[in-house]
């Protein structure tokens, strides 16, 4: 194979020997160091090989020993160069390719992050822009500092690594597993309502408790000092804590007017763009679609081997829509009414425990309105620092 | 001189001063003080240099001369 290759980067010539002694012609060759090789004979001629650089000096040996020589077959490189001399073009192809693969080289094409669990992946991406980025000149990069400023930056890494390899950036990370948060116990603070309600129970940490089980208060009212005075009269400052579980009420209102502008979905249309080093380049022809519609834009990377490549291939996304008046019966409206409020409950209401609830209905000349009355158990107490100084 | 034979397909024969006949059913080599000759079929001489020759083919017999 190795010897293939050599033969073919020199170059070699087939040829043909005629004539009275072709073995002395083979001797002499082999005396005079010419290389010969793939000697055959069929009926009363040879065909043999030698380099392309050689061939010249078979003539003398060729003479000498009485056989004429031809050439019969041509093959390797120099005769490859020789054909695509006059190719200027080819030429400067060639080294603009080699002289852009060097250039491009220099340059960080894609970046990976792996380790990553809770932290997403686009946070990281989007904190080291400012260090690196697809596009960035690779021999000024300090791999060391990028670490030192992500470090700084990102408070939920524990340990990054950034390994500058060809001309992708790896970025391997542990993430930091963060402590509980200290809760305060030296700062003077009383406890006080956040909301108004009834205080259905109480579990008091530390302070002075002013408000029992049972009371009800206002939003703002101190449920539990800071104040707590000893038995000898002095007044001690303390950082009250209490769980002040309370009966609160809250409201939900969902209004549908009976006439409606909507838009209803039309067609599809989606556009291909390329990008690249923050660039696109758009694979369709002509304007974007006109509004109304809604758009949504996604990018996928093809990767090899899990490699990504520096382009991605970028998705848009238009819902046509057209406009529609929509008139709605008393009875429609209150059941989208109802539709609307159940969505509401599961976003203002989590975690809650609804201990009881009234909904009224009230039909207006354009619009219907469902108010819906909640008592709550929730949690509302809230600490507010004693200002001392 | 020093013949290495791989199986019966190919001869490399050290110490060769010459080829004295080639067909492809007999190679004479000079090899110093003897000849060497090889019988065969479809017999080839792959390489010849100086000092070495390189016989391939369906080589049958080995004959050395004096």
């Amino acid at each position: 194979m190795f010897v293939a290759i050599f033969r073919y980067l020199l170059g070699s010539v087939r040829f043909q020997v005629w004539g009275n002694f072709p073995e002395r012609f083979l001797n002499l060759c082999a005396h005079r160091g010419l290389p010969i090789w793939g000697v055959n004979r069929s009926g009363g001629q040879f065909t043999a090989c030698t380099r392309a650089s050689a061939y010249r000096k078979l003539r003398p040996c060729a003479k000498k020993a009485g056989v004429r020589l031809r050439v019969t077959r041509r093959r390797g490189l120099p005769f490859l160069l020789r054909r695509y001399r006059w190719r200027w073009g080819l030429v400067m192809g060639i080294l603009c390719f080699i002289t852009l693969l060097a250039l491009l080289g220099n340059f960080v094409w894609t970046i990976e992050v792996q380790g990553n669990i809770t932290v997403d992946r686009q946070v990281i991406l989007d904190h080291l822009a400012e260090l690196v980025r697809p596009g960035s000149y690779r021999p000024a990069l300090d791999a060391r500092d990028i670490e030192r400023q992500m470090m700084l930056r990102v408070d939920k890494l524990s340990w990054i690594a950034v390994n500058l390899r060809g001309s992708a950036a790896h970025i391997q990370i542990k993430e930091r597993v963060l402590p509980p948060p200290i809760i305060d116990s030296n700062t003077p603070a009383n406890v006080v309502a956040a909301a108004d309600g009834q205080i259905m129970q109480m579990e008091v940490y530390s302070g002075q408790p002013l408000i029992k089980k049972g009371d009800t208060v206002l939003k703002g009212d101190i449920i539990v000092s800071g104040m707590v005075e000893e038995k000898d009269g002095d007044v001690q400052l303390v950082h009250a804590r209490a769980k002040v579980m309370a009966q609160v009420i809250r409201q939900l209102k969902a209004e549908v007017p009976y006439h409606q502008t909507r838009y209803n979905y039309r067609s599809l249309v989606r556009r291909y763009a390329l990008g690249s080093f923050g660039l696109e380049l758009p694979l369709w022809v002509g304007r974007p679609p006109g509004p109304p519609y809604k758009l949504e834009k996604f990018a996928r990377q093809p990767n090899i081997s899990g490699l990504g490549l520096p382009i991605q291939l970028i998705t848009r996304q238009y819902f046509l829509l057209e406009k529609a008046n929509v008139t709605f019966t008393p009875a429609m409206a209150l059941v989208e009414a109802q539709r609307q409020l159940a969505a509401m409950e599961k976003t203002h209401l989590a975690g809650l425990e609804v201990l009881s609830s009234t909904v009224t209905v009230d039909e207006g000349d354009t619009a219907l309105v469902l108010t819906a009355s909640y008592y709550v158990l929730e949690d509302i107490a809230q600490t507010v620092e004693i200002l001392t100084k | 001189m020093r013949i290495e034979l791989s199986s019966n397909r190919e001869a490399v024969i050290e110490g060769c001063k010459g080829v004295l006949e080639y067909t492809p059913e007999r190679v004479r080599l000079s090899c110093g003080s003897k000849i060497v000759r090889f019988m065969g079929d479809a017999l080839e001489l792959r390489c010849v240099t100086d000092s070495t020759a390189v016989v391939t083919g369906r080589i049958l017999m080995v004959e050395f001369q004096t």
